[in-house]
């Protein structure tokens, strides 16, 4: 019996060893966190800012409950010197809801850097920074084919600038339909969305800019997916770049929920990429352009 | 890297060199001339099939001396005093072989035995020799039985992964994975190898099944952890698994139906030698016709298949020669909403050619021709909108082994493995080439393994293996060392150390293997690594039974994953497609086993902990994978009620998994691209919650009888889950409630089973 006596020894030892040398790795509780969301789109007025709470996980959520009134909200704008020119102040219009103080006829310019600064009194002056480089702009030098019989062999085309920067382009592409109704949605969507309206804008995943075609002149050709249409007739499309503040976070947002969609395993959720210091949420920008198309319904077979 | 490694290095493989006539000195004086010394060496095969077997033991009575016959049945005993003797030869399942021999001074004899088949489980097996069965208990090592594979209960039909997860240290993401998550490493750290050849991706039906068809197979081995210099290229582990050579002696078969799949093996002799063929298909397209009449979404196409095949010449004494050949598919066409499709399409080709060759009496060299692709065409069409995707690779090596048995003390094996992979992978969206990439490497590794045996109670295993990638420019040493301290004649105490390198990473997804493709090391993705530490004890004092208790530890660096928010890999650096990470895993399992009599099984249990930290996720923090589990228990039984009536359960008991719970919440109310509203979860630790405890009971009875006379036949009934135990996989959540409604995604419930077996 020495050896059992010994064996067990030994598995009591590791056993013990083990057990209290292992790290404490517990559950933490829910932490209230402050909630930014704005979006500059160059060449457009300064935008919106939202702000608010987040809510315990399993509360009801009504937004109108967790906005956030009284905080002190400035962008600062710096030059592509890295000088700063301008400074922005917001004004609360409404609960949460902030707006530009008399600075309607300013624009967001791209390659410049805007800084968000938000001081809450009422939190011992908490601070929340945020900062964004607005993508360069774009335009769409040729339209190859701006009308088509929905997934016909004619695709329609734009060739679009590539603008220039320290990376690849992030494209998300938007669809909004002009003339939806119940019964001109292509048959895709009208068998996966309940409530058309929920359709009328869709949007793609981001594609990045080698996913394109590049043409001898430097322009990039950029073929509509058939998937971006959920209604005949005529659409608008909107082409955006973004910047890496919406790419990080919009990227990362379909992987939240735990569902085993992703390489991540099933019941893992993990944090949605912000780039926001005292908080989260998003304070993001991009570059637009837009065009308008109109798809045909395909004769009947 | 550190001068203290290459000290250690040094010190290490100085350490174990022996002496010069370090022969055991119980088996003779130095001063006695080797020359007068005889050596006995030979095959061992199955008397009724004449295939060889691997782990079979040779055992000189009444002395210390004895082998096992390695991966090609080959034994060697060597400076036998001349003499008369006694040999006994065995191997579990068969019925002990006894041979008097007498030689003289300076003989060799070359002895090919043939064991027959013994009812193992009611065989009284009687250990008295050490050695008996030394090389399959070596540390880290489990082997699993054919027999086990298909007699225990399994989800609609035999597997061998699934049997494997039974075993302490391995264990399943979840009832529909086969994957293997063995001392804390995922799938892609076990090296996966069918008759020498690497298989890539070994699984069918959406990972739910392994590739590996129970009729074909003649021997699985397990090197749970710190394993040997012999092999390399993974983290964690190795799978050995070896097809059957075919019977030498006559030509037979199985035919096997049942409820997901059926089956068909052919073997027999041939002029030169035998071969073997085995074929198995899925059969549900009846049933999915006949579903797809009343019901919606049910797959246009559906089906795999694999076939095994292989040829041996025996036509020389000292030669072997095979070709073994493996391809398996899987096809799945689903058209999931109207003008919408899933495609799926993968599948694996092995092919070896196999010589091995008897330099001398104590000299055995192997030489292998490998091939193996694995190709995966997922596609996806959403109103016209075709994603496509093409991933292969296809790896040509060469390897050759030598080993040498100057001594019945000291062995030295040595080998060289090189190769070319190819890595293509092609993304397409609407037309459009979005990534194409195409990675060649050329690789070499070598190594030297020796084994030593300064006295009767100690046994040294070092090895060292060197491995180089060109891609990247990798140059990477392993070094290796195992110890053994025979305590008493029935209890041995076990401890290694390694270090591994890993050139490849696995894109999976635990939920579904069918997306599954390898990713390679190159410029800016450095190979992973990671040393393993085990210390363990094994115990055969109570006849019949078996003990086996081993601790580990092991960390892991520089892993290299694809990072999982990755949204478009189009023009990206290959660098920047990855997250690294580090890691590491202690544990201890225990494992409690009864070979003989009506009641054969065992007990394995494991207490494990494991932890993973990649920058910039979990706040940088290390957390626990999901297929962590603090306790992990399995209890495999069978009861052999009489020559015609078995009886075997499966009971298994483990630590809810971890998964993340939600915190908090917010929405995006401003959203710029689309009429949605996305809704979002805050997460504080993740993975720091666990779910119930998952348990579940399995039971199976089988009859054997004939078939009209024509061979024997086995009525196999059985129920996964007898109890239904709902056990939860995750949590899914649903925002279209508020508040936000939960639910629990299952894993399988009670699924009853009947299979019928024809062996002719």
């Amino acid at each position: 019996m020495t050896t059992f006596r010994l064996l067990f020894f030994l598995m009591a030892c590791f056993f013990l060893g083990t057990i209290t040398a292992c790290e404490l790795y517990k559950q933490d509780d829910y932490v209230e966190q402050y909630v930014v969301e704005s979006y500059l789109i160059a060449h457009e007025e300064l935008p919106l800012l939202l702000l608010s709470t987040t809510s315990s996980a399993h509360e009801l959520f009504d937004f109108s409950q967790r906005v956030v009134s009284g905080g002190e909200v400035l962008i600062h704008r710096y030059g592509t010197t890295g000088v700063r020119d301008t400074t922005y102040r917001y004004m609360e219009e409404r609960p949460g809801l902030y707006l530009p103080q008399g600075s309607d006829t300013d624009l967001v310019l791209p390659r410049h850097t805007y800084r968000l600064e938000i001081t809450l009194p009422q939190d011992d002056h908490h601070k929340i920074y945020a900062e964004t480089v607005v993508p360069d702009t774009f335009s769409i030098v040729e339209t190859v084919r701006s009308r088509t019989v929905y997934q016909s062999e004619n695709r329609l085309e734009f060739n679009i600038t590539a603008n220039q920067g320290h990376r690849q382009n992030y494209y998300i592409f938007s669809t909004e339909a002009l003339e939806p109704s119940p019964y001109n949605m292509t048959p895709f969507w009208e068998d996966v969305e309940d409530n058309y309206q929920d359709a009328i804008i869709t949007s793609t995943e981001i594609t990045n800019e080698a996913s394109f075609t590049a043409n001898d002149d430097g322009t990039l050709n950029l073929v509509v997916p058939w998937i971006a249409f959920a209604f005949y007739g005529p659409s608008k499309i909107t082409a955006y770049s973004i910047d890496d503040n919406t790419y990080d976070f919009f990227r990362s947002l379909p992987f939240h929920i735990g569902d085993g969609g992703s390489l991540l395993s099933p019941g893992e959720i993990q944090n949605v990429i912000y780039h926001v210091e005292g908080g989260i949420g998003i304070f993001g920008s991009m570059s637009s352009v837009e065009a308008e198309v109109y798809l045909d319904r395909p004769a009947e077979p | 890297m550190p001068k203290a490694y290459y000290l250690f290095l040094s010190f290490f493989l100085l350490s174990s060199i022996p002496v010069s006539g370090a022969d055991n000195p119980s088996h003779g004086t130095r001063e006695e001339s080797l020359l007068n010394r005889v050596t006995i060496n030979g095959f061992i095969r199955d008397a009724e099939n004449g295939e060889t077997l691997i782990g079979a033991n040779v055992f000189l009575m009444g002395t210390d001396w004895g082998a096992v016959t390695n991966t090609s049945g080959y034994y060697v005993l060597r400076n036998i005093p001349a003499g008369t003797y006694t040999l006994r030869f065995s191997y579990m399942g068969y019925e002990n072989h006894f041979e008097d021999i007498s030689l003289g001074e300076g003989e060799s004899l070359r002895l090919d035995i043939q064991l027959k088949p013994g009812g193992y489980t009611l065989q009284e097996l009687v250990i008295t020799s050490k050695r008996e069965q030394e090389e399959r208990q070596n540390i880290g090592r489990a082997s699993i039985s054919t027999e086990l594979i298909t007699s225990v209960p399994a989800v609609l039909q035999a597997d061998v992964f699934r049997s494997i997860q039974l075993l302490p240290g391995v264990k399943a993401a979840s009832d529909f994975s086969s994957g293997l998550y063995i001392r804390g490493g995922g799938p892609d750290q076990t090296l996966i190898l069918l008759d020498r050849t690497t298989v890539y991706n070994p699984s069918h039906f959406f990972g739910l099944f392994s590739t590996f068809n129970p009729d074909a197979i003649k021997d699985v081995s397990l090197y749970k952890g710190a394993y040997p210099a012999m092999f390399g290229g993974r983290l964690g582990s190795v799978l050995d698994v070896h097809n059957k050579d075919g019977n030498r002696y006559r030509t037979g078969g199985t035919v096997s139906l049942g409820m997901l799949s059926s089956r068909a093996m052919i073997e027999g002799p041939y002029g030169g030698g035998s071969y073997m063929l085995a074929v198995r298909r899925s059969t549900m397209e009846p049933v999915l016709a006949a579903l797809r009449a009343s019901q919606d979404n049910i797959p246009d196409t559906f089906y795999f298949y694999d076939i095994n095949a292989k040829v041996n010449v025996d036509h020389w004494e000292n030669n072997l020669l095979s070709v073994a050949f493996y391809t398996g598919t899987d096809k799945v066409s689903f058209p999931f909403a109207e003008d919408a499709n899933l495609g799926l399409f993968y599948g694996n080709r092995t092919l070896s050619i196999n010589w091995t060759h008897l330099l001398s009496n104590h000299t055995f060299t192997n030489f292998t021709l490998t091939g193996s692709e694995y190709f995966n065409e997922p596609s996806f069409d959403l109103a016209g909108s075709t994603f496509e995707r093409e991933s292969t690779i296809r790896d040509l090596s060469f390897k050759a082994d030598i080993e040498w048995i100057p001594s019945q003390s000291y062995e030295i094996l040595g080998g060289i493995w090189g190769g070319h992979k190819v890595f293509e992978l092609k993304d397409s969206f609407d037309e459009n080439m979005g990534m194409e990439e195409t990675i060649t490497s050329t690789y070499m590794s070598t190594y030297i393994q020796q084994i030593w045996r300064p006295a009767i109670r100690w046994k040294f295993n070092t090895g060292l293996r060197a491995s180089y990638y060109t891609n990247g420019d990798y140059f990477r040493l392993d070094p290796r060392i195992s110890m053994e301290y025979f305590l008493t004649s029935e209890t041995r105490l076990q401890a290694a150390f390694g270090r591994y390198h890993q050139f490849l990473s696995l894109l999976t997804s635990e939920t579904i293997s069918a997306f599954d493709m390898w990713l390679f090391t190159d410029d800016g993705v450095p190979p992973a690594y990671g040393d393993q530490y085990t210390a363990g004890i094994k115990n055969t004092s109570l006849t019949g039974y078996f003990l086996e208790v081993e601790a580990y530890y092991r960390n892991m660096r520089n892993l290299f994953e694809i990072d999982p928010f990755l949204s478009d890999a189009a023009g990206m650096e290959y660098a920047d497609l990855f997250r690294f990470g580090k890691g590491y895993a202690s544990g201890f399992e225990v494992l409690i086993q009864k070979n003989t009599g009506r009641l054969t099984g065992f007990i394995g249990y494991t207490w494990g902990l494991t932890r993973r930290n990649f920058e910039g996720f979990n706040d940088s923090r290390y957390y626990p994978p999901k297929y962590d589990r603090t306790h992990d228990l399995n209890w495999v039984s069978t009861y052999q009620m009489s020559s015609r009536w078995s009886f075997s359960a499966v009971f298994s008991y483990a630590t809810g998994q971890a998964y993340t719970k939600p915190l908090g919440r917010t929405a995006i109310v401003n959203n710029p691209f689309d009429n949605n509203t996305p809704n979002m979860f805050t997460v504080g630790r993740v993975n720091a919650k666990r779910l119930p405890p998952y348990h579940r009971l399995d039971l199976s009875l089988s009859r054997k009888g004939t078939f009209f006379g024509i061979g024997e036949a086995e009525w196999q009934f059985q129920a996964i889950n007898v109890y239904s135990r709902r056990n939860p996989w995750f949590y899914t959540y649903d925002f279209d409630y508020n508040p936000v409604r939960v639910s629990k995604a299952h894993m399988l419930p009670i699924i009853p089973t009947i299979s019928y077996t024809v062996h002719f």
